[in-house]
């Protein structure tokens, strides 16, 4: 079992956890009630001042805070800090919409480095790796954040960004990296055009891949795991409450411990937002605990997970939460059913004629909805027109009988749904409801 | 892989003087080993969590816990013999006693319950911790000058074996030689394996020796953290470093 980087507080006692949590909490919420206008407001709504919150589930008396009341506050009205006291600034990604920005202090940016140390340790990683960091270095906390956590670690860090796969796989060749951090999605395409230009992963040292920012599946994970020979890790977290570091699964592989001294984690019911017992499936949500510049209170992640607090064989005490598959944005309520593109993908993937790419297009005619499903053919050069129609048939039968709900289906291009880098919106939602 | 162990957790303790609400809800804790001081100015209600650690001022709610067992209902002479000695501000000898008879007072619980040859080494360890008082051993406590004072009410609780030793601003009013010369022998006694809950005007002096800190305002915790943290943070710096915005 690989060593535990933080050994203090990843394997603190509940009864301790849970004090220190409440400490943490407490001054947080003080000092969010003096100095942001936002929190101010929303507790003086809701009727409670700070130091009536005395135990941890005197929270949930709070609203949440949302990507929402994020971009409003653009550029820094729900900083805690004058922006001279601020040391570094990210942006977040966010999938959709204006940006939102986040501010580190000098404490802020070693508690964000230590966490990053923590998961990089859980998944065996130590001084003698060779890390090669594929996320972007720009305004997003990827890039920057592993790659401090992984210069504490005492690794020696190649910064290599985004190159193209030959370069990529060059730079691995020569300086033997054993450890590549990156989206899984361009870890898989890296694998892809590895075996396409007959690039041979037995000439690399690849032991340990740390994958996130994006939701990922298990057969994802295997076929990376397959292509690239190492060992592909999850790890989580999001730029509005520091970026990297949140949570990471250690190497029992068996969820993501969250570093619940830094964050309180509830997991609550989208529709409703009440919380929800440990082992059901629901929306995330986070406090952050010691930020200086950018605390938040409750803020709704919009990710879908289930929390687990059993001992975990790895010896650390911190909760698990399960992998991210899908998040609260996904689900669409179409005609009052619910339909997750996961489901859809899962469907998908029995027909090995059909592409990677997707998307679900929902229009609202005459008042009622109506779903069009757009699929990728897997290559043109192998199906008649008439196969692709019987295809297409077979694909309609199969959803509309798998979601329970009527729909259409329209064949699309080869790679016209999805790039390797970034994000494919495997929604379109055109009601304007 | 050990996990630490919290000697004292305070949990949202709110205390009350009349309809003035003192404390309003501080949470804190120490760990075995540690010195953990308390940083605030004056009336943010420093002496007051003391004050209700040691069992002086009832609760109006909220918990105080040491070793695990909650400290309600306790006397403060209950609360001693589980290993909590305050060395108040003010000191309080007996300034018409000898030093060595101060330091054997501080033994007292001890001596009833017969470990007369422990105390005796005990003192033997409290004249070499403080070469001056051994010189001074059978002068009046009256007689010494303020910072021998300090020493031997920091000795004479060290006599009753503490397991959390509780000090109030042990450096007032003392020269800054010897007030530096105090907190080198509370870092001291740290190594030595007390706990130590200290309060001191000198924030700087006193996050220096400490672990960790809390910060305390109008009977909140407003900050808290590792003691090179709370040195950092630029609003501590501000407020009780006397440093000004453009320093800082």
């Amino acid at each position: 079992m690989s060593a535990i980087w933080n050994p203090q507080y990843e394997t603190m006692p509940r009864e301790e956890l849970t004090q220190l949590q409440l400490e943490r909490l407490q001054s947080t919420l003080h000092r969010v009630y003096r100095y942001v206008s936002y929190y101010h407001r929303v507790m003086d709504e809701a009727r409670l001042q700070p130091e009536e919150l005395q135990a941890l589930d005197h929270l949930r008396r709070l609203p949440f805070t949302t990507k929402e009341s994020l971009r409003e506050s653009y550029p820094y009205a729900m900083f805690a800090l004058p922006l001279r006291e601020v040391v570094r600034l990210h942006f977040s990604t966010g999938a959709t919409g204006a940006p939102t920005v986040v501010g580190y202090t000098h404490n802020d940016l070693r508690h964000w480095t230590d966490l990053v140390a923590r998961n990089l340790a859980a998944c065996g990683l130590t001084k003698e790796d060779v890390v090669q960091i594929l996320f972007g270095y720009g305004r997003f906390t990827g890039g920057f954040g592993f790659h401090y956590g992984a210069e504490a670690l005492g690794a020696a860090v190649i910064p290599v960004s985004s190159e193209d796969v030959p370069r990529q796989v060059q730079i691995m060749q020569d300086f033997r990296t054993t450890a590549i951090i990156g989206t899984p999605s361009y870890a898989l395409h890296l694998g892809r055009m590895m075996e396409k230009m007959g690039l041979d992963p037995h000439a690399l040292s690849l032991r340990v891949g740390l994958f996130g920012s994006e939701p990922w599946s298990e057969k994802t994970r295997q076929e990376i795991e397959r292509r690239l020979l190492l060992t592909a890790y999850d790890s989580y977290g999001l730029s509005e409450i520091g970026g990297p570091g949140v949570s990471a699964e250690c190497e029992c592989r068996c969820g993501l411990h969250i570093a619940e001294d830094h964050f309180y984690v509830e997991v609550v019911d989208p529709a409703s937002g009440e919380p929800l017992p440990d082992g059901e499936e629901g929306e995330l949500v986070f406090t952050t605990l010691p930020k200086e510049a950018f605390p938040l209170v409750r803020y709704r992640t919009g990710d879908l997970a289930s929390l687990t607090r059993e001992p975990c064989a790895c010896g650390r005490t911190l909760a698990r939460m399960s992998r991210i598959v899908r998040r609260t944005d996904d689900l669409l309520v179409i005609r009052g059913v619910a339909v997750y593109p996961d489901t859809v993908e899962e469907v998908l993937r029995q027909f090995t004629e059909v592409g990677r790419g997707f998307q679900l297009v929902v229009c609202r005619e005459e008042e009622l909805d109506t779903l069009e499903v757009l699929v990728e053919i897997g290559n043109l050069h192998d199906l008649t027109l008439k196969a692709v129609e019987s295809l297409r048939e077979n694909l309609t039968h199969q959803l509309s009988t798998t979601l329970g709900l009527e729909l259409t289906v329209r064949m699309v291009e080869p790679h016209s749904l999805h790039t390797p880098l970034g994000r494919v919106p495997r929604v379109k939602d055109e009601r304007t409801l | 892989m050990t996990a630490a162990h919290f000697l004292l957790r305070l949990q949202s303790i709110r205390v009350c003087y009349d309809h003035l609400e003192a404390l309003k809800g501080v949470s804190l804790h120490l760990e075995a080993g540690e010195i953990v001081a308390l940083v605030g100015a004056n009336g943010a209600g420093k002496t007051t969590t003391l004050a209700a650690i040691c069992g002086l001022l009832p609760l109006r709610g909220g918990e105080i816990q040491f070793q695990g067992r909650s400290l309600a209902g306790l006397r403060p002479d209950q609360i001693v013999q589980l290993g909590i000695t305050q060395v108040p501000e003010g000191r309080m000898i007996f300034a018409e006693m000898p030093v060595v008879d101060n330091l054997r007072l501080g033994a007292y619980l001890r001596l009833r319950a017969g470990q007369r040859r422990a105390v005796a080494e005990d003192l033997e360890r409290m004249l070499d911790l403080f070469p001056i008082l051994r010189e001074r051993k059978h002068v009046l406590a009256g007689n010494l000058s303020g910072g021998e004072q300090q020493m031997l009410a920091l000795g004479r609780a060290l006599m009753a074996r503490p397991r959390l030793l509780i000090l109030d601003e042990p450096t007032i009013g003392l020269a800054p030689r010897l007030a530096s010369q105090i907190l080198h022998t509370v870092a001291e006694l740290r190594e030595q394996g007390t706990t130590i809950l200290l309060v001191e005007q000198n924030v700087l002096a006193s996050l220096q020796i400490a672990d960790r800190g809390y910060v305390l305002e109008t009977g909140r915790v407003v900050l808290q953290g590792l003691s090179e943290e709370l040195l950092r943070n630029r609003d501590v710096q501000r407020a009780y470093l006397g440093k000004d915005y453009e320093e800082v």
